[in-house]
């Protein structure tokens, strides 16, 4: 059977190659793994220091600030290492609905969910609200296992259920806990990522611009 | 029985357009690595492609090095998402397996 004939086995699979091959070279679990890795450290100190105003401030300027570097960062290392080994691509453009959506749903939720917590009465679910993330981000980390065939995805859920039952046993609080899992997350993402370079580079070992056509 | 789109219906050029139907663009590299077709099979399906109006191609350097850029026209688009319904319906809406298999 050629390479065709078994490509056309599921046309589905094909239509999603683009999305696996953005995936491969482990740069954007690198890049956004230590997105994590530092969002989680710099809010862990911001919370350890003394109460001051201007530290909050600080901490979410700096969170915006590395998202955004990191966003920036991706696409020159893309532009760099991966495009010339292994072909560019480029999706299709979020128009402005779903933006806005993001948007409004992470600012609901950044404002409700403490205020639901932190309720005197919704104590135990404090306790509780921590592992829960835990499971959600194990069962999303499988999701694209199942969906684009990263293996990946089972060392991260594996990390998400061991950080949540963690949790659970020292009765963590529910910020504290998410952002351990941010970071616990992000380490493994950074592992991953790295190990997906290391074999990304190795095989287009040659890294030769390819005159194409 | 729907006749099929015989541009889109050729098992290479239905593995670029599926290929192109989730992204904005991509480059011939990349197309050349999916789809594991040689240089000259890809242009000359991709020429097909671009006569019958379905995607666009763009020449540009990036440094010194030619660069072929692909995209899927709106025609190609809705002319891929028909097909898709007519092969559905052909397989009895049991969608693409064994496509090659039902011919």
């Amino acid at each position: 059977m050629s390479a065709i004939e078994d490509a056309m086995d599921d046309l589905g699979q094909i239509s999603k190659r683009p999305f696996t091959h953005w995936a491969q070279d482990g740069l954007p679990c690198l890049v956004f793994g230590l997105n994590f890795m530092l969002t989680g450290f710099v809010f862990l100190i911001e919370f350890a220091l003394p109460r001051n105003p201007f530290y909050p401030f600080a901490a979410i300027l700096f969170w915006c600030a590395i998202s955004l570097a990191s966003r920036w960062g991706l696409t020159k290392l893309k532009q760099r290492i991966v495009f010339p080994r292994s072909g560019y691509i480029a999706f299709q453009p979020s128009g402005w609905m779903r933006y806005t959506s993001v948007i409004a749903i992470g600012t609901v939720l950044a404002i409700v969910v403490p205020i639901v917590i932190y309720q005197p009465r919704f104590h135990g679910w404090t306790l509780i609200a921590g592992p829960a993330a835990a499971v959600f981000f194990a069962l999303a980390s499988l999701d694209s296992w199942f969906r684009y065939g990263f293996p990946d995805g089972i060392l991260w859920a594996g990390v998400s259920l061991a950080v949540g039952v963690w949790m659970f046993h020292i009765h963590a609080g529910f910020i504290d806990g998410l952002l351990w899992l941010l970071i616990a997350l992000g380490g493994a993402w950074v592992f991953t990522g790295g190990l997906r370079l290391y074999f990304f580079l190795r095989t287009d070992a040659s890294g030769k611009e390819r005159s194409n056509a | 029985m729907p006749e099929v789109d015989r541009v889109i219906h050729e098992p290479g050029r239905l593995m670029i357009v599926a290929l192109l139907s989730e992204i904005q663009e991509a480059d011939f590299t990349f197309l050349l690595r999916e789809t594991g077709l040689t240089k000259g099979n890809l242009s000359s399906h991709l020429f097909k492609l671009e006569a019958a109006s379905y995607v666009r191609i763009e020449k540009a350097y990036r440094g010194k090095v030619p660069w072929t850029l692909v995209r899927l026209t709106p025609e190609g688009r809705a002319a891929f998402k028909q097909y898709r319904k007519q092969v559905n319906l052909l397989l009895g809406g049991k969608g693409w397996r064994r496509l090659s298999g039902s011919e």
